[in-house]
């Protein structure tokens, strides 16, 4: 039994163990086997870097398809995999300590074996993404995905959060069924669900075929014009936000794109076109919603909506024929990722411990909790693109990129790009100077003191990996991008 | 040992100090090992570039590469201009460091803010000046702003540093934009970012595509220019450089806002090439250097806070720095010899500004010390208290307004006579000739203004009496100490102008890409003083320092025998206050009063905007409004979805009103059905 | 240059400006007197007023160094600026590239040593007669930076003594006139009698920053301010009117003595006849001199 198969298995198994398990017992099993799921993602990466794998599971059910079920390997898997269980251990981990009575901003209560059961799931389901090693069984587990994520943004059974959750279901449903006659239109042409059958179709087919595929990316990835989803779902409890809304969900969406981009070889301008228009209309239009929101958990949604626009444009340069473009998207994931995580991360702690996500009502945190300031300010540095942390370089690129397809196009985006950079940071910086300097406001005085140790160890760990995800990625990349 | 391992050895210094001193939380001793390891680190860096200024080389090396994926690497090149630089910042770090070992213990916030953070902003300095790659020079000089506003922010508790922290954060890093743009755009059109090869694709440029090099560089001239705080762009510096503690503003004036005016040097002596649009931008450059030389001077009389006062100098100064450059580069293919003056009094001037500047932040850094505020209206009398400051306070200021014999006066002297000497070149155009004579006297004429108001400084904290008793603490020798030694660098550089005038030489021909005319036919020197030619075969003169201070002593000794001669009697006495008894307090003439009448000729309001020594003092409030209707267009659920998802609903609920159980309808039903089926057999056939 | 000449003229130009000095003022003071019918001082009266000043009682106010050191610094920067200006030949006993920038500079070191005086002294009289003396010098110094730098544009070199030797030879032109005319107009300021004795100003101020001086350090400053007139007078003659001049190193000297001569009774007919002005007429009054003198750079830029 390899590691990679391992690696899949273990939360969809894991999460049929927790089902029996009362209380807080679940959380520590679900812990330990995230935990483990990491180390065995750390020790494939160690073992099959530099090359590529494939290894094929018989299923002799799908024959007649035409097609193999297995687990896949190369090194855009292997970015996605590292991000995906290493914030999928802390989240758990942070949730351990965030998931219970004593937390300020909403008391949760036993059992919690549904959380975890559904975490789990939701885990070995983007495992399963990453590893597919074809389109159908992408969708197998895409859906799954789904599934997870309504289940989680619902998890408190409150009216807003019920509805947020179904609507939630309803748009990345839609995005799922035109996977469906996405790949089905595929089929019906070359018999094939491989990721590469995509070049042998005719021109028009391909078309329809990409675009469908691009609209089921644009739902998961909540870009323009079905977006709506992603800031309601901030109802959900903020580990669930930190991993299905920075981390994991949201880059299923970008990871098709981008396997899409590296698999096929011929794809015609007009698809890159219009993915980087959607791409920078979202980018803008985010920039220009950030100055209404209040709560702070809705401003990151936000901010998660414009980066993931970032990471398709980058895609979409990539199309073009510039391959910094596809290397600065690429990389953007895995800095993204990290960083966006730890401000949720943060955001719910602060939440934990005052009660309130409101930036009206926050003031003077640095005093009294440094270590989540210190969060904050990292995440925010790194996000915004601030040398040495990790946005810089992968935002850099997309810049470069922007100005080397040398057509209008590119220029008006790359100047847009750059306005955009530095609105968002002084609105960044200007939030970040309303809450965390100044003298403590009302909620923050009486804030809890006893921090529990999961959630300032996840914290730690994460400004650690934030700040060496540049590091992670760069071998990676030079990987995929060496020819 | 090689040259470079100087450079590295400096580095790992400076990384072993922020490590230690981010875990020490004793006051005394972090500031100890910050003095030592910043000791070592900055006579490492001073042999190095010394070895390289008077050897007059150039060391190359690739640190890592960022190939294949990004056309950069970290390469360090460092030559005569960055080995100028390196000096200047070994000493004003050496300097600055023995300062702040006992400096915060005034301060209350944990030392934990401010000397890894110091550590930091040394590297990144270094840094800044040493690389080769246009990349990476981007990213030390965001570092270098980042650490920088973290430093400023140092005393979070105050409002107002928090408020001029985020001004400057926002209004650099926006500058920054601007520099990343052309560096983007120079990229895609070079495909590398190594200033040699730009080099190249910034000449081929300026041949196909006139408007777009031009684009180019006034982005990099805005990006550096912000930094350097040339007004206008330069509106942050005043309420930015008084808010950290004074060894942190120290390094600011001294190194910070200079490392700008290297980036400017670097982008238009080594990156571009000599064209018509170097006369354009020298140009420009010298008149935004006399438009900052006059207003910030001229803010500064009016001031009344000692570090907002040096602040605003600091501006004026930096105009003198560009008002040199600017006429060199007009002057480069016209007449080598002034150009060659003109650039090497720039470049004197930058080196002779950290030096003083940083001497007189430290200056208004002990006045803090003692008295707890730096309010020129609130302190007098510190003679008494603190002599050695006293004596460097007054050689600073005699330095910065240019009086012969200390530093000031040898660049001032290049940089008035190269723009005046401008006057004879009949190849310029008469307006531009005429311009940069104006520029001349305004530098001039600002000289005195500079001088009115560091008297008015020394006056008001020095001399008079002493309001209050403070407490005898004495201020510790390591304070006094880095004072002098910046004190002394002053007067050395007044007395013996020819070396450093070498040194700077050297640090410009290596960075051109032309040919200056050697150093020995435009200065003859010798180490009593200096000849300067204005072109090949004009008449020569000299400015001999020591042959000034031989009629100086001689006079002097006549004058005191004087009144040795006289042997009159001495008698002490109090003031007199014109026949009246007043308490010292009473008739106290405060800093406020000094130059009101030339205070009231320079003020004016315009609308609601106070200006004050032509600087306006109260800006409007600069609100962006977004308007409200923009979220309501993008709240896609509200007018897109809901209505249509309550649409499809209402269709689906038609479609429901077939299932209604009534038996009459399900009949009709099966009638149209069967219809419908007949039809369709029927019409197979 | 021959050592011999450069100490001869070096013993003449300190002679004149530092000995002779007071003779001038006593003439200065007769003048007056006689303008209002008094019958006046002899001319030799304020050698004594210096020499029994020397010997008066020395009060000190401050424990303050400088207060009893700057005076003397005064004398000595008077005597430096003095070395910079022809009297006996075209070319003066100190001559070298760039004596412009450091005779406007040993000008204003006057200045400074007197204010530092004044503040040294802690008097609130002495600090605002050194805020206006300080302001009086900031708006009258361009002036004479620009007559100067007319000059040198129109000579080609930064020396004093070939500005001369050109003057000589070519004769006046359009912008030296108008420079000389400038300069003819701030003498008075320059020199800092009424109507621009502001910082010494008696009835105002009660002498200002002479305030706390007595014995020795007031002789010096008294006499600075006597061979200031003498100094200031002479860089108008010398520099701006250089004729008449004979080869005979004597007879110029003499030629110089009868210029000051007549300059000193103009001004002192001026002083005289002139109530004082406030500081900021006579700020307005300098500054819109220096304005209108800008106009002699640029007709010097055209040749003219």
């Amino acid at each position: 039994m390899n590691l990679l198969s391992l690696i899949l298995l273990i939360p969809l198994l894991g999460s049929i163990l927790i089902i029996p398990l009362k209380g807080r017992q679940a959380g520590v099993l679900a812990s330990f086997l995230t935990f483990i799921v990491f180390l065995l993602t750390v020790l494939n990466v160690i073992k099959t870097f530099p090359k590529s794998e494939k290894i094929y599971l018989d299923f002799s059910f799908f024959k007649w398809l035409n097609l193999e079920f297995g687990v896949f390997n190369d090194p855009l898997t292997s970015i996605m995999l590292i991000l995906i269980t290493a914030v999928g251990f802390f989240v758990v981990f942070y949730s351990y300590g965030y998931i219970s009575p004593l937390n300020k901003d909403h008391a949760y209560y036993e059992p919690y074996r549904t959380y975890y059961f559904f975490m789990l799931l939701f885990i070995g389901a983007m495992t399963g993404v990453v590893t597919a090693t074809n389109l159908l069984q992408l969708f197998f587990f895409w859906e799954t995905t789904t599934l997870c994520s309504w289940a989680l943004i619902s998890y408190t059974k409150e009216k807003k959060a019920l509805f947020s959750g179904f609507k939630a279901y309803m748009m990345t449903h839609l995005g799922g069924l035109c996977f469906l006659v996405a790949i089905a239109l595929m089929y019906v042409e070359v018999k094939s669900f491989d990721f590469s059958s995509i070049d042998l179709l005719k021109v028009s087919t391909k078309i329809v075929v990409f675009f469908l595929l691009f609209f089921a990316a644009m739902t998961k990835s909540a870009q323009i014009p079905l977006f709506t989803w992603l800031p309601d779902a901030m109802v959900a409890p903020t580990p669930v936000s930190a991993y299905l809304h920075a981390a994991a969900m949201v880059k299923a969406g970008v990871y098709l794109i981008a396997r899409l981009y590296l698999s096929t070889h011929t794809n015609p301008e007009i698809l890159a076109y219009l993915v980087g228009t959607i791409a920078i209309f979202t980018i803008i239009v985010s920039v220009v919603l950030y100055y209404f929101q209040e709560d702070l958990k809705k401003l990151f949604a936000y901010s998660t909506i414009g980066h993931l626009g970032y990471i398709f444009l980058g895609v979409s340069f990539g199309l073009m024929g510039s391959k910094t473009g596809g290397g600065g998207g690429v990389f953007h994931i895995i800095n993204h990722g990290f960083a966006k995580a730890l401000l949720f991360l943060s955001v719910g702690s602060i939440a934990y411990c005052t009660g309130t996500k409101n930036i009206k009502e926050l003031r003077g945190l640095y005093e009294k909790f440094p270590i989540f300031s210190l969060a904050f300010l990292v995440g925010v540095f790194a996000i915004v693109g601030i040398p040495p942390f990790s946005g810089f370089w992968s935002k850099f690129m997309i810049f470069i990129a922007a100005f080397e397809i040398k057509n209008i196009f590119g220029i008006t985006v790359g100047c847009l790009l750059i306005l955009e950079s530095i609105a968002a940071f002084c609105w960044y910086i200007l939030v970040g100077n309303k809450i965390l300097f100044g003298k403590p406001s009302e909620k923050v005085a009486f804030g809890l003191t006893k921090i529990p140790i999961s959630i300032k160890l996840s914290l730690f760990f994460l400004i650690i990996m934030s700040l060496i995800s540049p590091l992670i990625g760069y071998p990676f990349l030079n990987m995929i991008f060496r020819s | 040992m090689k040259t470079l391992d100087y450079l590295y050895i400096s580095f790992v210094l400076m990384t072993l100090g922020v490590v230690f001193t981010s875990t020490i939380k004793n006051r005394s001793l972090s500031g100890l090992i910050t003095f030592l390891f910043t000791a070592g680190a900055s006579f490492a860096l001073s042999y190095f570039s010394l070895n390289i200024l008077v050897g007059n080389k150039i060391v190359e090396k690739e640190l890592f590469s960022l190939k294949p994926l990004l056309n950069s690497s970290l390469a360090l090149r460092v030559d005569g201009l960055s080995a100028l630089f390196l000096l200047i910042i070994a000493v004003v770090s050496l300097c600055v460091s023995m300062f702040s070992w006992k400096y915060l213990t005034k301060y209350r916030q944990p030392c934990q803010r401010f000397y890894p953070f110091l550590f930091a902003l040394f590297m990144t300095s270094t840094g800044f000046v040493c690389v080769k790659d246009l990349f990476f020079f981007i990213v030390f000089w965001e570092l270098m702003t980042l650490i920088s506003w973290f430093l400023v922010v140092f005393d979070r508790e105050n409002t107002n540093a928090l408020k001029a922290g985020l001004q400057y954060f926002i209004v650099t890093h926006a500058a920054t934009g601007f520099l990343i743009l052309a560096a983007v755009v120079i990229y895609s059109i070079s495909n590398t970012f190594d200033f040699s090869e730009v080099k190249e694709s910034f000449y081929n440029l300026s041949y196909t595509n006139p408007l777009l090099t031009n684009f180019l560089v006034c982005c990099i001239f805005i990006a550096f220019i912000t930094k350097a705080g040339v007004l206008p762009f330069g509106f942050w510096l005043p309420n930015t450089y008084p808010q950290p503690p004074a060894p942190a503003s120290s390094f600011f004036g001294g190194v910070m806002s200079k490392l700008a005016v290297y980036a400017i040097f670097r982008f238009f002596c080594s990156l571009m090439p000599i064209s018509s649009y170097t006369q354009l931008w020298g140009f420009i450059l010298a008149i935004v250097g006399s438009f900052s030389i006059f207003i910030g001077t001229t803010a500064a009389l009016t001031q009344e806070e000692a570090k907002k006062l040096m602040s605003f100098h600091a501006i004026g100064q930096v105009g003198y720095i560009l008002l040199g450059l600017g006429v060199g580069l007009y002057f480069i293919n016209i007449n080598p010899f002034l150009s060659t003056v003109a650039l090497i009094g720039g470049l004197l001037h930058l080196f002779n500004n950290s030096i003083y500047k940083s001497l007189l932040f430290l200056n208004a850094g002990s006045i803090f010390y003692k008295t707890y505020t730096t309010d020129l209206n609130k302190v007098s009398g510190l003679i008494t208290l603190m002599p050695t400051v006293a004596m460097t306070a007054l050689v600073g200021s005699l330095s910065i307004a240019g009086v012969p014999l200390f530093n000031g006066f040898v660049s001032k002297l290049l940089i008035f006579e190269s723009s005046v000497w401008s006057a004879r070149q009949t190849e310029a155009f008469f307006l531009v000739r005429g311009f940069f004579v104006v520029f001349g006297i305004i530098s001039l004429f600002i000289s005195a203004v500079t001088l009115a108001s560091f008297l008015k400084f020394i006056n008001s904290v020095f001399m008079g009496k002493l309001k209050k008793m403070y407490s005898n603490e004495k201020i510790h020798w390591s304070m006094n100490l880095s004072q002098l030694i910046l004190a002394l660098v002053c007067i050395l550089v007044g007395i013996f102008p020819s070396i450093f005038l070498g040194l700077v030489y050297n640090a410009i021909s290596s960075s051109l890409t032309t040919q200056l005319p050697s150093f020995r036919d435009v200065f003859f020197t010798d180490f009593s003083g200096i000849n300067i030619f204005f072109c090949s075969n004009c008449s020569a003169g000299a400015w001999f320092p020591l042959f000034i201070i031989i009629p100086l002593v001689i006079l002097s000794v006549l004058i005191f025998s004087f009144e040795k001669y006289a042997k009159v009697s001495k008698r002490e006495v109090l003031t007199w206050y014109g026949g009246k008894e007043h308490l010292p307090e009473d008739v106290i003439y405060t800093g406020h009063s000094f130059y009101q009448p030339f205070k009231d000729l320079v003020s004016f309001k315009i609308k609601d905007i106070q200006f004050k020594g032509f600087y306006p003092v109260n800006t409007p409030s600069f609100k962006i409004v977004i308007p409200n209707w923009l979220p309501k267009i993008f709240d896609f659920d509200k007018w897109l979805y809901s209505p249509l998802t309550r649409k499809i609903e209402k269709l689906l609920l038609l479609f429901n009103k077939i299932y209604e159980s009534i038996t009459k309808r399900y009949i009709l039903w099966l009638i149209m059905g069967s219809i419908v089926i007949l039809f369709f057999l029927l019409n197979l056939e | 240059m021959k050592l011999e000449f450069t100490v001869a003229s070096a013993f003449v130009n300190l002679f004149i400006v530092l000995i002779l000095s007071p003779l001038f003022d006593g003439l200065t003071r007769k003048v007056r007197a006689l303008i209002q019918s008094r019958v006046g001082p002899p001319p030799l009266q304020s050698y004594y007023d210096i020499l029994k000043l020397m010997g008066k009682e020395d009060l000190k106010s401050t424990i303050n160094p400088l207060f009893r050191l700057s005076p003397y610094m005064s004398v000595v920067s008077i005597a430096m600026a003095s070395l910079l200006i022809p009297i006996g030949s075209l070319t003066p006993p100190l001559n070298f590239w760039g004596d412009i920038f450091l005779f406007i500079y040993v000008i204003t070191v006057v200045g400074i040593a007197i204010i530092i005086t004044a503040s040294a002294s802690e008097n609130p009289f002495a600090y605002i007669g050194a805020s206006r003396k300080m302001m009086l010098h900031l708006s009258v110094e361009p002036i004479l930076a620009i007559a100067l730098i007319t000059g040198a544009i129109n000579a080609g070199s930064f020396k004093i003594g070939d500005i001369v030797k050109w003057y000589y030879t070519n004769g006046p032109n359009v912008s030296m006139v108008l420079a000389t005319v400038c300069v003819f107009f701030s003498l008075q300021a320059l020199i800092g009698k009424i109507p621009f004795d502001i910082s010494e100003a008696e009835q105002e101020l009660a002498e200002g920053v002479l305030i706390e001086l007595s014995g020795p350090k007031y002789a010096c400053v008294k006499w600075t301010n006597m061979s200031r007139q003498v100094l200031f007078c002479l860089v108008f003659t010398q520099i701006f009117i250089p004729w008449p001049f004979t080869d005979y190193f004597l007879i110029n000297v003499i030629i110089s003595l009868l210029k000051i001569t007549v300059l000193l009774f103009i001004s002192s007919l001026i002083e005289a006849l002139n109530p004082r002005l406030r500081i900021d007429q006579a700020l307005k009054y300098n500054l819109t001199l220096a304005l209108f003198s800008l106009t002699s750079v640029f007709l010097a830029l055209l040749r003219l």
